[in-house]
């Protein structure tokens, strides 16, 4: 039986607010189809979301959900985590409000390896505030506060959340939703924190400003932009220079998960 | 026992006529018509139903939840593109 959507979609808040294209939705369909594949029962979810055109997901799925200040969605699922550690915790959200206006909450959240699944929608801009640029931005490509083009350098989110010490990293793209499935799916089922940083095409806010105001040829760009993980260790770094490494980054099941370690301390106290 | 049911459906209410899944289908079942009764100026069609295969390329790849693909191995009967009533299994 196919994926009956329905039972995880609120339908009644149908059709979605994203522009026509919007990668969010693909994304949104990775991962509700991850969960339909695990066999999770939507009581048993917690979805959290920070602001953006991404974080607007909490509104349209059927679990618990909650939609909270811009950046501020990983310190929200994080007590939620800690309140209830039987329970599934996501979050989703976008690039600038993971990196940027939520960047030191991320490498906290990391650091702690708390069993959370990260979804970054990585769609290169602020898109729904006004295309402003993010960390994310490509150098060189236009923005709405970066019109002759943007000179910072990229935060490259699997490194960032490796150093920081996140124990499950992977990189898929819109461009492959089957394979953004599963990377979403093992992340799920990862005990610990995973970050999925799935490449998602803005083609309004950072496509119309690039020449890429076609969702169909940013998806391609997309595509092409990306290089998997066994055919990225065979290129030089010159060839991997402004590519997208995907496949499962890291994985690590050595570290302590922190609400074990949390369950652990308190044992030891009423001891 | 066939299902009477097209191999493919288009939501006409959530489609935004993006053009995704017509890029991605392999078997050109898919299509762009002008519709100026809806906001988007046209609408995804099905217009060969009966080249369908059930990849499912277009259903994973629509980010507006707008198409439905059957499974494969259900047989269905269908009015195809000519008018003509055929069954397929796959
Ligand atoms: S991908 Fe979905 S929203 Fe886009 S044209 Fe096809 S059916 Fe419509
Ligand atoms: S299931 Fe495959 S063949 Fe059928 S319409 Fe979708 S993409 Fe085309």
């Amino acid at each position: 039986m196919s994926t009956d959507y329905s039972k995880y979609l609120r339908m009644e808040k149908l059709p979605l607010y994203w522009c026509p294209g919007c990668g969010n939705g693909t994304v949104l369909k990775a991962m509700i189809t991850a969960i339909d594949e695990l066999g999770w029962k939507p009581e048993d979810i917690m979805m959290v979301s920070g602001i953006g055109c991404s974080s607007r997901a909490t509104g349209y799925v059927d679990f618990h959900t909650i939609h909270t200040l811009h950046g501020r969605a990983l310190p929200v699922a994080t007590a939620i985590k800690m309140c209830h550690p039987g329970m599934h915790v996501i979050t989703f959200s976008g690039d600038g409000d993971s990196t940027a206006i939520g960047g030191n909450h991320f490498i906290h959240a990391c650091r702690r390896n708390i069993d959370l699944t990260v979804i970054i929608v990585d769609n290169w801009i602020y898109g729904m505030t006004g295309g402003q640029y993010s960390p994310l931005t490509p150098t060189g490509t236009k923005a709405s506060t970066a019109p002759r083009g943007n000179i910072d350098p990229n935060f490259d989110i699997a490194d960032l959340a490796k150093g920081a010490g996140a124990t499950f990293i992977a990189r898929e793209s819109v461009a492959e939703p089957i394979k953004l499935k599963n990377a979403i799916k093992k992340g799920l089922q990862h005990k610990g924190m995973s970050v999925i940083d799935a490449l998602s095409n803005c083609h309004i806010q950072w496509g119309r400003r690039n020449k890429y105001g076609d969702p169909v040829k940013l998806v391609d760009l997309i595509k092409e932009k990306t290089v998997t993980k066994t055919k990225a260790a065979k290129m030089t770094p010159e060839e991997l220079a402004g590519k997208y490494v995907t496949g499962i980054l890291h994985e690590d099941t050595i570290k302590k998960e922190y609400t074990e370690a949390y369950k652990e301390l308190v044992e030891k106290a009423q001891n | 026992m066939a299902v009477e049911q097209a191999p493919v459906v288009v939501n006409e209410d959530l489609c935004t006529a993006c053009g995704i899944c017509i890029t991605v289908c392999p078997k050109n079942v898919l299509e762009l018509v002008e519709d100026l009764h809806v906001w988007t100026g046209s609408m995804c069609k099905v217009a060969r139903p009966e080249d369908c295969i059930r990849c499912k390329f277009c259903e994973n790849a629509c980010p507006h939840f707008a198409i439905d693909v059957v499974d494969m191995g259900v047989e269905l009967t269908f009015t195809d593109s000519k008018g003509n009533q055929v069954t397929k299994s796959k």
